[in-house]
This record gives C-alpha cells, sequence and structure tokens, in this order.
C-alpha cells in the first residue's frame, strides 16, 4: 500500500518534470515557479468539482486549460523580459500565486481546502486506480512528447533555444511559439494538480510553494534537460531518494541538498544528458550488443 | 509617526542592501544569481553569535563571521562556481539552491533548530534615542553605522584601488581582462569574499536587531534579495543600495499604513514583477562604475 | 527588373546615424557588394533590410511590397535569407537539423500547422541536398556547435537556402577564415550564382569582393558615397579616402 502512494507521487512528478521541461529544456526559457501551475489547476479542480459539482472527468482537462490560460500570461511576460529578469519574474509568480491561495478566503486560505473524492463512471478511483491513471496519463505525454521532437515545433523550440535572432532569420516566429510552449507546460501541470488534489483529498498553499518549484526543476535537470528520459529519470531518482534514504530522515534534505549540488557540478547536462557518463555508456553498450548480433549473424 | 515609518524602513532597508550587496557583487563578476550567499547570511550569524559567546567582544565576533564567511565564499566559487562557467544559468542556480539547502538543513543539524539569541548582556557602546514622537533603538544605529562603512569601504575599494580597477574590468568582460592580463582568479575569489563576509555582516546585525538565529533565517531573505538586485539593474552597486532602500521603505509604509492583506514578503516581488514588464531591464541598467 | 528597392534608408541609435539616407537598387539575379570602412555601417543596414531593426525612415520594397517595419520572420518568409557576420548556428541540433528546421518554412504557415512531421523524406533529401551543395554531407550527424569556423559559416549558408530565397544577404561571409577557407568559399560562391539569386553581400577582404560582385556600393559614416561596377569603385577618389582616411585614424 506504501508503496503505492510513493509511486503515485513519483508518478504526478514524473508529469510534472516533464512538463517543465517543455518550457525550459526544449524552448530554453527559465522559469523557476512552476508550482504556481501544479496549484493553479489543484485548486482549480477542488472548487470545481467541490463548490460546483463538475464530475471529475470534466474537471481533469479544465484544470489543465485554467492553468494553461494563466501560463499565457506568464508566455506573454517571456516575450518582455528576458533571461535572469524572467527568471526572477517566475519567482515572483510563484510567490504572488502562493500568497493568493493562503490568504483570500475564497481559495481556504491558511486552512487549506478539503478535496472531494474523484469519480470515473460512477466508480471511486482508488490508490491504485490513481497510479494507473498517473502512468495513463505519462504514456500519453510521453508520445506526445515525442511527436512534438520531430514536428516542426520541435526544431522551432529548438532554433529558438539556440540563438533567436537565426530563428527568426529561417521564418520561425518567436512570440507565439514561446508562447505557446508555455501554455503546454502550465496546462499539463495543471493537469497534474488536479489528480494529486484528488489523490490527497487536501491542500493547501504551502504544497505549492517556490521549494516545490525547485523539486520540479531540478528533476528536470538533474536527469537531462530537454529529453524525455530525463525528466522520468530525474522524478524518480529524486523521489526515492527520500525512501532509500529512510533510515536517515532526519538527514533528508541535507542529502537533497548535496545531491543537487554534485549532481549538477559532475552532471551538468544530467544524469541521462546527452553527453553524461551514463548515456555514453549505455549507447556503448548498446552499439556492442548489436554488432556482437550482426557478426554472429554475419558468420 | 511617519518620519517614524521612513526611519524603519531606511533601516530596513540598509540590511537588505547590505545582504543585497554579497548576490549583486556575486552577479556583476559571474553573471550568476547566489542563491547560497543567503546561506552564508545565515550560518554567519551563528559564527558571529558564537564567537560572541565565546570572546564577549562585539567587534572581534563580527570580523571573525565576515572573515570566516569570506573565505567559505572564496572556496565556494573555487569547487562550484568558475568550473560551471559557460554552461546554461539554471545549472548554477540549481547548484546554489542545492547549496543553500545544504547549509540550512547543516545548521539545524550541527547548531540544534531552536531560535537562538544573543546573550542579554550584549550593551551596544551607544545608546538609542528616545523622543516624544520617535523612538531609534541602539541596535538600530548599529545597522546604519555598520551598513555605510561597509558600503563606502566597498566604494573606496572599487573605485580607488588598484584591484577595484581589476574589479571593473572583470566585471565589464570577464574574458578581455583575462587576455589584458588580469588575474582573474585572485579578482573572483576577492569578489566571493567581499560579496560572503557582507552577508555575514547582515546576518550578524539581524541576529542583533531583533534578537533572533534561526536556521531559516536565510530563507526570506535569500529570495526577497533575488528581487531586489534584479530591481536594481542586475549586477549594478548602486542600482542595489537604491532598490533595497525602496523596498525597505515600500514594505514598511505599505505595511504600517495600508495593512496590505498579502503578506510583507510578497510586496517586493509584486513590485519586481509591476516594475520589470515596464522597465524590463530593471530600474537602472547596468552601469560602468 | 529590381527586385529589391531601398529609399532614402535611415537607422539611429540615440545619437548614432548608423545608417543615413541610403538608397540603392538591386537587379534581379545580380550580385551586389556593400562595402565600406569599419563601422560604416554595412551590418546595420543589412539588419533593417531584414528586419532585425525598424528604420527610422524609409522604405524596403520587395518585389512590389514595402517591408520595413515588418519583423525578422516575416522577411524571411517573403524570400529573403540572410547569413550572420558573427555564426549563430543552432549548437546543439545536428547539421541536418539546422537545414531541415529552415526548409520547414515551406511546410507550415501557422504555429497550428507546425505540429506535423517534419522528418518526411521529401524534405529529409532536400537538406541532404543542400549538404551536399556546401559539401557538408559527411558532418550531417555532427552538433553543429562541434564544427570549425569555415564549416559553419558553409552551414549558415545551406540554412539560408533552405527557406528557398529570392534575396540572400551574405554578412561577410569571408570574416576569420583562412585562405584556404576562402578559396573553397569562392568556389562555392559560383554555385550559388548559378542558382540564379539575387545576392547581396557585405565583405571586408577587398579582392574577393572586387572578384565575386557585379556592382558594389560604398558606405561610409552610414551613407552611400559611391556605387558602380567594380572598376569604377576602384577608382574612385571619394572611396579611397574614405578608407585611408580611416587608417589614418587607426594609426593615430
Amino acid at each position: 500500500m506504501y508503496e503505492v502512494v510513493v509511486a503515485v507521487n513519483i508518478g504526478i512528478f514524473t508529469i510534472l518534470a516533464l512538463s517543465v521541461n517543455i518550457i525550459t529544456g526544449y524552448i530554453g526559457q527559465p522559469t523557476l515557479g512552476h508550482a504556481a501551475f501544479f496549484g493553479i489547476g489543484a485548486y482549480a479542480s477542488a472548487i470545481l468539482t467541490g463548490k460546483y459539482g463538475v464530475p471529475f472527468l470534466l474537471s481533469l482537462p479544465l484544470s489543465g486549460l485554467i492553468a494553461g490560460f494563466i501560463g499565457v500570461l506568464l508566455g506573454l511576460a517571456s516575450l518582455r523580459v528576458r533571461d535572469d529578469f524572467l527568471a526572477i519574474t517566475t519567482i515572483g509568480t510563484n510567490f504572488v500565486v502562493v500568497a493568493i491561495f493562503q490568504y483570500v478566503p475564497f481559495f481556504g486560505a491558511s486552512f487549506g481546502l478539503s478535496v472531494p473524492p474523484a469519480y470515473i463512471f460512477g466508480m471511486k478511483i482508488t490508490y491504485l486506480g490513481y497510479l494507473f491513471l498517473t502512468i495513463f496519463l505519462i504514456i500519453l505525454i510521453i508520445f506526445f512528447l515525442r511527436k512534438l521532437e520531430k514536428s516542426w515545433f520541435g526544431l522551432a523550440m529548438g532554433g529558438i533555444r539556440n540563438n533567436e535572432e537565426a530563428a527568426g532569420s529561417i521564418g520561425i516566429d518567436i512570440k507565439k511559439f514561446k508562447v505557446v510552449a508555455f501554455i503546454l507546460g502550465t496546462a499539463i501541470a495543471g493537469i497534474a494538480g488536479c489528480i494529486y488534489a484528488h489523490y490527497m483529498t487536501f491542500i493547501s498553499s504551502v504544497d505549492f510553494a517556490f521549494l516545490t518549484s525547485i523539486t520540479i526543476l531540478s528533476m528536470a535537470m538533474v536527469g537531462g534537460s530537454g529529453t524525455i528520459r530525463g525528466p522520468i529519470i530525474g522524478a524518480i531518482f529524486l523521489g526515492l531518494a527520500p525512501e532509500v534514504f529512510r533510515f536517515a530522515m532526519d538527514y533528508r534534505m541535507l542529502i537533497y541538498g548535496a545531491l543537487l549540488v554534485f549532481t549538477m557540478r559532475f552532471q551538468p547536462e544530467g544524469l541521462l544528458g546527452e553527453r553524461s557518463f551514463l548515456w555514453t555508456n549505455i549507447k556503448k553498450l548498446f552499439k556492442k550488443t548489436y554488432s556482437k548480433k550482426e557478426i554472429e549473424s554475419g558468420m | 509617526m511617519l518620519l517614524q515609518q521612513i526611519i524603519n524602513g531606511i533601516v530596513v532597508g540598509s540590511v537588505y542592501s547590505l545582504t543585497a550587496m554579497g548576490a549583486t557583487l556575486v552577479y556583476s563578476i559571474l553573471r550568476i544569481l547566489d542563491i547560497a550567499n543567503a546561506g552564508a547570511y545565515a550560518l554567519g550569524a551563528y559564527v558571529g553569535l558564537f564567537s560572541y559567546v565565546a570572546t564577549k567582544n562585539l567587534l572581534l565576533s563580527f570580523l571573525i563571521g565576515m572573515i570566516a564567511m569570506g573565505i567559505w565564499g572564496i572556496f565556494v566559487q573555487k569547487f562550484l562556481y568558475l568550473p560551471l562557467l559557460g554552461k546554461s544559468p539554471l545549472i548554477s542556480l540549481i547548484t546554489s539552491i542545492g547549496l543553500f539547502i545544504f547549509l540550512g538543513d547543516f545548521i539545524r543539524l550541527w547548531a540544534g533548530p531552536q531560535i537562538k539569541a544573543f546573550p542579554a548582556d550584549l550593551k551596544l557602546p551607544f545608546p538609542g534615542i528616545k523622543t516624544e514622537n520617535l523612538t531609534i533603538m541602539s541596535a538600530w544605529i548599529l545597522v546604519l553605522l555598520t551598513t555605510a562603512i561597509l558600503l563606502l569601504t566597498l566604494w573606496y575599494l572599487i573605485t580607488k584601488t588598484k584591484i577595484g580597477l581589476a574589479w571593473r574590468a572583470t566585471a565589464q568582460d570577464l574574458e578581455i581582462a583575462k587576455a589584458m592580463g588580469i588575474n582573474v582568479n585572485v579578482v573572483v575569489a576577492f569578489n566571493f569574499f567581499l560579496g560572503y563576509s557582507f552577508a555575514a555582516a547582515a546576518g550578524i546585525m539581524i541576529g542583533i536587531m531583533y534578537n533572533f538565529v534561526s536556521p531559516t533565517m536565510g530563507e526570506v531573505p535569500a529570495y526577497k534579495m533575488l528581487a531586489i538586485i534584479v530591481l536594481g539593474g542586475l549586477g549594478n552597486p548602486v542600482g542595489a543600495v537604491v532598490a533595497a532602500m525602496l523596498i525597505g521603505l515600500i514594505e514598511t509604509l505599505v505595511g504600517g499604513y495600508i495593512g496590505f492583506f498579502l503578506p510583507r514578503d510578497s510586496i517586493a516581488f509584486i513590485a519586481v514583477i509591476l516594475i520589470l514588464l515596464i522597465k524590463p531591464q530593471g530600474l537602472f541598467v547596468r552601469k560602468n562604475i | 527588373m529590381a527586385i529589391l528597392k531601398v529609399e532614402n534608408l535611415k537607422k539611429f541609435f540615440g545619437g548614432v546615424k548608423a545608417v543615413n539616407g541610403v538608397s540603392v537598387e538591386v537587379e534581379m539575379g545580380e550580385v551586389l557588394g556593400v562595402i565600406g570602412p569599419n563601422g560604416a555601417g554595412k551590418t546595420t543596414f543589412f539588419n533593417t533590410i531584414c528586419g532585425v531593426y525598424k528604420p527610422n525612415e524609409g522604405k524596403i520594397i520587395f518585389q512590389d511590397k514595402e517591408i520595413q517595419g515588418l519583423a525578422s520572420f516575416q522577411i524571411a518568409r517573403l524570400g529573403i535569407a540572410r547569413t550572420f557576420q558573427i555564426v549563430k548556428p543552432f549548437g546543439d541540433m545536428t547539421v541536418l537539423d539546422n537545414v531541415i528546421s529552415a526548409i520547414g518554412i515551406n511546410r507550415y504557415k501557422s504555429v497550428w500547422g507546425s505540429f506535423k512531421n517534419s522528418r518526411v523524406s521529401e524534405t529529409i533529401d532536400k537538406a541532404k541536398r543542400l549538404l551536399e551543395m556546401v559539401e557538408l554531407g559527411e558532418y550531417e550527424k555532427e552538433k553543429a556547435g562541434a564544427l570549425s569556423l569555415g564549416h559553419i559559416k558553409r552551414l549558415e549558408i545551406a540554412r539560408a537556402l533552405g527557406i528557398n530565397p529570392k534575396i540572400i544577404m551574405l554578412d561577410e561571409p569571408c570574416a576569420g577564415l583562412s585562405h584556404d577557407a576562402i578559396k573553397d568559399f569562392i568556389q562555392l560562391f559560383k554555385k550559388l550564382t548559378i542558382e540564379g539569386l539575387t545576392i547581396m553581400m557585405v565583405e571586408h577582404n577587398m579582392p574577393t569582393a572586387m572578384a565575386l560582385c557585379d556592382r558594389m556600393i560604398v558606405l561610409d559614416y552610414g551613407e552611400k558615397i559611391a556605387e558602380g561596377k567594380p572598376k569604377e569603385i576602384q577608382g574612385n577618389e571619394k572611396v579611397i579616402e574614405a578608407y585611408l582616411g580611416k587608417e589614418e585614424e587607426e594609426d593615430a
């Protein structure tokens, strides 16, 4: 039972890491307040289902839409404000959104919000049900991202990430692509928020603070920015770490901080990044087994 | 009443400017946002506290705290930030945050999670001022004096000395400064020594002023300082001081008069977002000192 | 027939008049050189035509359509391509992807259309052909950022050609290249002229510019001081003075 709880958590954060990676890893915009959209999705669903009786299956995409809608605002801000200034703006957005959740009574203020359980086709979703739902969504997102990477959109994002002036010179509408990337990243985070809310049955502003944004971002980066495998591995690695170090419960944050420092210092591209130690060796292993097979079949 | 609030605001702003100076100095040279600087703020406060308990000498405690953190700063830049130079800024940011998290927990495990205070026998060598309408605590005078001394020293170092000249060249363009024969490693080390020792001084002063030292004392400053240095125009020390004063005043006045329904700490960020949308480069553009 | 008409173009940066009333007509299919001493405003001139800067005054008419004030991506879509003086490759993408990304201009119109698969055989073939043309075929799987400067410059040309332009603007294609690399570039250049493209070129290297251009304009302090065939420019007193004057300034 406990393992399922951990797995669902890791699953939710995998979705979050994959979503933030669209904005930072693919199109290269710093976004350090992603938990704000995680929270917007969570509160949106809590209120839609709790106050207005909207069924879960409808609330799920709606939460994404609402988060994505606010995401447009951040995307527009990114057109005006760049680089480090944009990074601070995203942090500021996180703080402001959390403050709104913390102090405005409509969102429960400091008491938080209790979230009604979710039903699909009349059946209440169990812990295991959430696990399946999460895994299903992750698979969907992976398919979507693979299509994205191979599409013109993906190439446009790569151009913008590398050099905006050059991207413009080959006909890429930088402004539109940036905003759409923000919409995609924030909407998916909103969907994760919806699942989180119903799964936890209780949410409060603290869940979506800056530290959570850093957790999400560091999962994407520690795993390997700009790839699909990266955020997944990062979420699993950083999500399991506190469990693995259960015995050293008191040292959790110490270890977490140290992990961040050492991974970024020695494997800045991520554990499974393009030129990381692990990935290059995995590729070598692959090549060896394939050429072995060729030799064997050729004989 | 208004005058009192303004004085409050200036005192708060002074501490902010000292704390922000650390992050500004780091940004000027390496172009990275160093959240771990706030770790030196907290750690410095503890070193200062323990030094005072051991020596009962305030000045000595300040010096010990500042020098200890300055050396720590040299260590951090050499083993952490310099090797990551040239990579994506997000990488050094995550590293810096990781270091900050590590330090916060380290302090908690080493010194205990309880709030500590400077011993009650700590007497400042000057009295406060108390009139009918105004109260200026002696701790505030300490803050204003120390900030003024440190900032003036910094100004002197940067504008009037040889190493200050090297600093300014490196801040403008690290690669060219290197090519001109400037020992960039010394400049960066000097820069971090200053930046981290300033953070320590700020931490000690806050500890004395609010009678409060705790492992999490660096959290709010960490993020607020980012807002301030961005507002001042990243890498602009003069701008950082002005922005710090501005935020200190706004927080105090808005908090005191309007009783804002949002927490004080959000004010800095709201101000930053609004100002950045109007002036995307901050209040002041990067100036050459 | 003039494919591009620039009328009294002005671009100021505060008090600096980088481009101060330049007019020129570019004939279809010709090679027009833009030369002048350092700081004459050549790159600013290019950047203003391509939409990187918005002009303060003046008109730019491309195929009878006014394009001044348009964004750079819109101008690219109309058919003006360019390379950069300081190279701007898509460093973490493969050489092949650098070219494919440019071909996209003709494969999708709006952002919503961009979700289509880019790796269709027609597109890949075209990209490979362009790489062959600039002789970078063997590097197609390399990351663009790992290439030498000369190769990156050639990649930029292939990428620019990927948008199927009517005009290609080369900004100092020989800057920073070794003697041999310049010779290679001249070979490549000959292929471009065969394609029937109109070419505008900023070039600092005088012998190269003289050899490759049909006509030239000379800029100095943001103004056009001469225009004509290379032989005419060579003997032009004003031009010589402009260059010599700059040399004296530099020696002083």
